[in-house]
């Protein structure tokens, strides 16, 4: 049986076997949590290539399955890719609240995972594009329902999402033509270009961010977080097995020092844009923009030890997403607004919720103890070799990343007069401890996530 | 109308692009922009679907010249199709073709002859780069220009979809002249048929209200 079978058709399968079901919620959230943590454990510990042995049945894991003259190969590099993906949809499908949510999020969302991962896995590469887009196009329907009062941020979405497609494609094309006649580094630049314009639309680079706070305003915070653990990943993860699969492109001088460039203007703009924005969505928003500058960061050293802390650096940001988004999620249902004027004071109320965001931003910000600092700490210290001031303006990145998570701090603790009793929901109060418990541990032993996951940080792509 | 050309002789061939194939081809570009100026400074919907309509039969048009009748005409009929998928939902718009102030509407055609007199500078150069014919490259970049414009612009969901409808009937003139895989091309109407519907069900959800 191919990999394909496992974490493409199975997700897709179950999301349409449960689209009659709909009316048995509970029933659904328990086939989708099933699902995703069957795959995301297969994921982990399955080795591709291998047999899988069930007492007297043994299933041989192929690589590659045929699909329309095209292949759909998985093989274990993109381990650690499934893993994250199936791990996000396993996290934010067991906090369903299945009451207050349309409960067609289920299906799309293993629909949107199964999408995501035909996109990396799809050979020719440029098919990826066509994937991503119909992934991204699931997620519309996903998100939008009669309560979108604003909707301008959903369709500035699909526009920049859909806006990368023909740049990927171009770029597909014209490499076919390079690699016939590799001499001809002038189309291979164009490719190239296209390639980045490409990413840069994925991955909501400057000037191309826009759509992400305006998003992040127009949707339920747990449906963005969800989005935002999602997209961002498999961007840079298909990003990465470009520049691992082109040899020119990641022997060439000038893909480390554009995408350092990249990156550090992400890390600064969106550090400054958090220390001054006020709507707490939009907060969350930036970091997102933020790790993705260090993710950059890391990839354009092209060293193994940076690829290791570029993969290492995903569980925590997707966990700080998640805390943060739940956070959100719970204040909005209290019907507080999400802005730093709203939460004055309500840290006496909501003690829980308001302080597990708060630590959630000091993870993105890379605070000692929590588990953001080791991949912070990496990225200082590789980029500190480098000639040129870089260091420096990621410091101001840092530094209005801290100061907006100061400021909230400041706010939330204000003495106000209002009732002090708490109005928290056990089950919101155990989730985001349990969560922001995760982020201290594996901030508190940066080795074991290495430790945890070393089958799969084994066989990483080359970028040497 | 001219026999079709065998995509690999076009692409073995030396383009001089400095010619179109056909004399007729200058009518059909000149309808495209009239076309495209109708589609980009009316403000009824009603006169933007049919100069939408319209595009996807000139571009159809041009394109016949140079791929077979059966993947022009998928084309065209993804394209038509989604102006109708979108259009199941009528939702609230100007009825005039040009109520919008006077400065307003010069603005947006200066806008769009700038553009497109570049374009026809610049497309000398692209067919070389992309083994095509003229007539084909100025159309495409057409459509990719005004559907960017449109999108940069537009206050309703309706014109701004269109907009993205624009941009893509561009780029598929350019990329079905040089990648004609069946998969591809199928995938990509797919995206282009959901892209409608998820603008039909964004209109239902915004109840037709402008853009904020």
């Amino acid at each position: 049986m191919s990999a394909a079978v496992f974490w493409i058709i199975l997700p897709c399968v179950a999301a349409i076997g449960l689209l009659p079901f709909l009316r048995h919620a509970r029933l659904v959230k328990l086939v989708g949590i099933v699902v995703s943590l069957f795959l995301t454990i297969l994921a982990l510990f399955q080795s591709i290539g291998d047999v899988i042995k069930l007492g007297p049945i043994s299933i041989n894991v192929n690589p590659s399955l045929g699909f329309f003259g095209r292949t759909l190969t998985l093989e274990n590099p993109d381990r650690i890719a499934l893993t994250l993906i199936f791990l996000v949809v396993l996290i934010y499908l067991t906090y369903f609240d299945v009451n207050r949510f349309p409960i067609k999020f289920i299906p799309l969302t293993l629909l949107i995972a199964g999408m995501l991962v035909a996109a990396i896995a799809v050979t020719p590469f440029l098919y990826s594009a066509v994937f991503f887009e119909i992934a991204i196009l699931l997620m519309v329907p996903m998100v939008l329902d009669e309560s979108n009062a604003d909707s301008k941020g959903i369709l500035s979405f699909v526009v920049y999402q859909s806006l990368a497609i023909p740049f990927i494609l171009m770029s597909g094309w014209i490499l076919g033509g390079s690699q016939a006649s590799p001499s001809d580094q002038v189309r291979s630049y164009i490719a190239g270009f296209c390639l980045l314009v490409g990413f840069a639309f994925w991955l909501a680079v400057f000037p191309f961010h826009t759509w992400v706070s305006q998003f992040s305003r127009s949707v339920n915070p747990y449906y963005s977080g969800l989005i935002f653990s999602l997209l961002p990943i498999v961007a840079l993860i298909l990003m990465t097995d470009y520049v691992s699969g082109l040899i020119w492109l990641r022997e060439s001088q000038v893909l480390g020092p554009v995408l350092r460039t990249i990156g550090i203007i992400m890390i600064v703009t969106s550090g400054i844009w958090a220390a001054v924005e006020k709507d707490l969505r939009r907060i969350v928003a930036e970091s997102v923009l933020f790790e993705t500058g260090f993710a950059l960061v890391l990839l354009s050293l092209l060293t193994t030890e940076s690829t290791v802390a570029f993969y290492q650096a995903f569980l925590p940001r997707i966990i700080a997403l998640f805390v943060m988004s739940f956070s959100l999620r719970g204040l909005k249902d209290a019907g507080i607004p999400l802005t730093i004027d709203g939460i004055t004071g309500k840290i006496k109320r909501y003690p829980f919720t308001v302080t597990c965001f708060l630590l959630a931003l000091f993870s993105v910000v890379g605070m000692p103890l929590f588990a953001g600092f080791s991949e912070k700490l990496s990225a200082f210290q590789f980029v500190s070799q480098l000639p040129g001031n870089i260091l420096v303006w990621m410091m101001v990145g840092v530094g209005g990343f801290l100061f907006s998570a100061l400021r909230y701090y400041s706010f939330a603790t204000k003495p106000v007069d209002e009732d002090s009793a708490s109005s928290e929901q056990v089950t919101q109060v155990a989730v985001l401890v349990i969560m922001t418990f995760v982020l201290l541990l594996l901030g508190a032993f940066p080795n074991l996530l290495p430790q945890l996951f070393s089958g799969l940080f084994s066989s990483l792509p080359v970028l040497q | 109308m001219v026999d079709p050309v065998p995509r690999s002789d076009r692409l073995t061939t030396h383009h001089q692009g400095d010619s179109m194939t056909n004399w007729i081809n200058y009518i059909l570009l000149f309808l495209v922009a009239a076309a495209l100026v109708v589609f980009f400074i009316s403000d009824s919907r009603r006169w933007t679907t049919f100069a939408f309509a319209g595009l996807t039969a000139f571009v159809f048009a041009i394109n016949l010249q140079f791929w077979s009748l059966g993947f022009a005409l998928s084309k065209l009929v993804t394209y038509l199709m989604a102006l109708l998928i979108l259009n199941l939902v009528r939702t609230g718009s100007g009825e005039s073709i040009f109520s919008e102030s006077r400065s307003g509407t010069l603005f947006k055609l200066a806008v769009l002859v700038f553009g497109f007199l570049f374009i026809i500078i610049l497309g000398q150069g692209i067919t070389g780069f992309l083994a095509m014919d003229l007539e084909q490259v100025i159309a495409a970049l057409f459509l990719i220009y005004t559907g960017l414009m449109q999108l940069g612009i537009s206050k309703q969901y309706y014109r701004a979809i269109l907009g993205i409808f624009a941009f893509f009937m561009g780029f598929e003139v350019i990329y079905g002249s040089i990648e004609q895989s069946l998969l591809i091309n199928g995938m990509l109407a797919a995206i282009i048929l959901s892209i409608a519907m998820i603008g039909a069900y964004i209109q239902i959800a915004t109840k037709g209200d402008d853009l904020r």
